[in-house]
């Protein structure tokens, strides 16, 4: 587009029509979950006469499908390659990786991104991008242990040395003492809640205690019944 | 010895099969609760991928817009007046119900799905007549700013859609699988003075996604 005071500048319109495609364009991720991965693949075509060159990117929504909202963290989903030059008339392939960190905060969640194609250096001042949705479920997650406020008063320096909640994770406030609020990942809840942890593993050893007990009941009983018989 | 011996015999046979039976069924019953619980493991522990077939792709002519000059204007502009990409005029508006004729660009839908299509504007840049966009559309401008709407054959003109310089509304939803469409825009230039001849350059993005 030109633009000024003057009709100095009259461009000519690009005979060449600038044309390429994607296929899928919609694709869903389903039950995604802390430490998981999905990947699946996007064939562009060039269906330009000509040799082109192609800039991908994720990027942030600019409308959601129903019930989705934008994915708030554009580093779970990556592009590769991010420039792919393709011959005339030619496809190619590039890869999409979903991955969702150990320690993300996003349970049952329904969020949309984009992957974005456009074509580099093309001369006209109209340019095209094609987007490729992406659509994402999260798993429902239990819900951490919710913190004591025993625990917190008793410790206040926790205050001080919050868990450093990893980048882009939701932060819930946890309340302590009724009045100190701490920041904190759902996961660092249970280090404000330390009366679990001592009486996890006699849960374990009582149980495995039982299953002995028993078992050595009915085969004495059975034994038992045999030497009657 | 022997009749007292054969009914003990008996006994102990029956009792046998009595035992193969309730381990038979033990096992059974594990058997039938392991199974779904694995199962249900298994599935919850799956990320599923499905991807919708669907080839999406578009293009675009003409690619440039020398403003003031499709329709029989000069190619010189003015500060607050609004121009529209009209090969009826470069200061006609559309047609109350836009048509063909009212449309400069047209979109080459070679979709096999319905599409979406969205038109945004950046700001003009390297000359003097540099404004930013105002987000409003093309009745919005002031000093610095000016305003774009865009608009589409068959649609009624007072429904025209702003043209932002970045997430613009759809121009058209769930666009019919190869379906070409003609369409325009429109620019109101800002209300500051020009001080200068040197042309202005904006870039226009069209953005195609599957509905």
């Amino acid at each position: 587009m030109v633009f000024g005071l003057a009709a100095v500048v009259l461009l000519t319109p690009v005979a060449a029509l600038a044309a390429f495609g994607i296929d899928p364009g919609k694709v869903f991720v389903d039950n995604l979950f802390p430490g998981a991965e999905a990947d699946y693949k996007i064939t562009i075509y060039n269906q330009n006469d000509y040799e082109t060159t192609f800039a991908l990117k994720v990027r942030e929504p600019d409308y959601t499908e129903t019930d989705y909202e934008p994915l708030p963290y554009l580093d779970w989903v990556t592009v590769t390659p991010d420039r792919v030059t393709i011959g005339a008339m030619k496809q190619s392939e590039v890869l999409v990786v979903v991955s969702m960190p150990e320690d993300a905060v996003y349970s049952g969640k329904k969020a949309e991104v984009w992957i974005s194609f456009r074509e580099q250096e093309t001369p006209g001042m109209v340019k095209i991008e094609i987007a490729s949705r992406l659509l994402i479920s999260t798993r429902v997650e239990e819900e951490p242990e919710p913190a004591k406020p025993e625990a917190v008063t008793a410790q206040p320096t926790e205050e001080a040395e919050p868990t450093k909640p990893s980048e882009g994770a939701v932060q819930p406030t946890v309340e302590g003492g009724g009045e100190v609020g701490i920041t904190a990942e759902p996961g660092g809840a249970e280090t404000v809640s330390p009366e679990v942890e001592p009486g996890f593993p006699w849960v374990i050893l009582g149980s495995v205690l039982g299953v002995v007990l028993v078992g050595g009941a009915v085969f004495f009983l059975v034994r038992r019944k045999r030497q009657h018989a | 010895m022997n009749l007292i011996g054969k009914p003990g015999e008996k006994n102990l046979k029956k009792e046998g099969r009595a035992m193969k039976r309730l381990l038979i069924s033990f096992v059974l019953a594990v058997a039938l609760l392991v199974v779904p619980i694995a199962g249900a493991l298994a599935a919850e522990d799956t990320v599923t991928v499905t991807a919708t077939p669907g080839f999406v792709a578009i293009s675009n002519l003409p690619d440039t817009w020398a403003i003031n000059n499709v329709g029989g204007g000069n190619g010189a502009i003015e500060p607050g007046t609004i121009y529209y990409s009209n090969p009826l005029g470069d200061e006609t508006a559309p047609s109350s119900t836009v048509v063909d004729g009212d449309c400069y660009f047209e979109i080459t839908n070679t979709s096999t799905v319905p599409t979406n299509i969205k038109v945004d504007i950046g700001a003009f840049t390297l000359g003097d007549a540099n404004m930013t966009n105002s987000d409003l559309g093309s009745a919005s401008n002031d000093a610095t700013t000016f305003g774009a709407s865009v608009w589409y054959s068959g649609l009624t003109y007072t429904s025209k859609v702003i043209s932002k310089s970045t997430g613009s509304d759809n121009l058209i939803s769930s666009l019919v699988a190869e379906t070409d469409l003609k369409w325009g825009m429109e620019i109101l230039t800002r209300t500051d003075v020009f001080t200068g001849s040197t042309s202005s350059d904006a870039t226009i993005t069209i953005t195609a996604t599957s509905a």
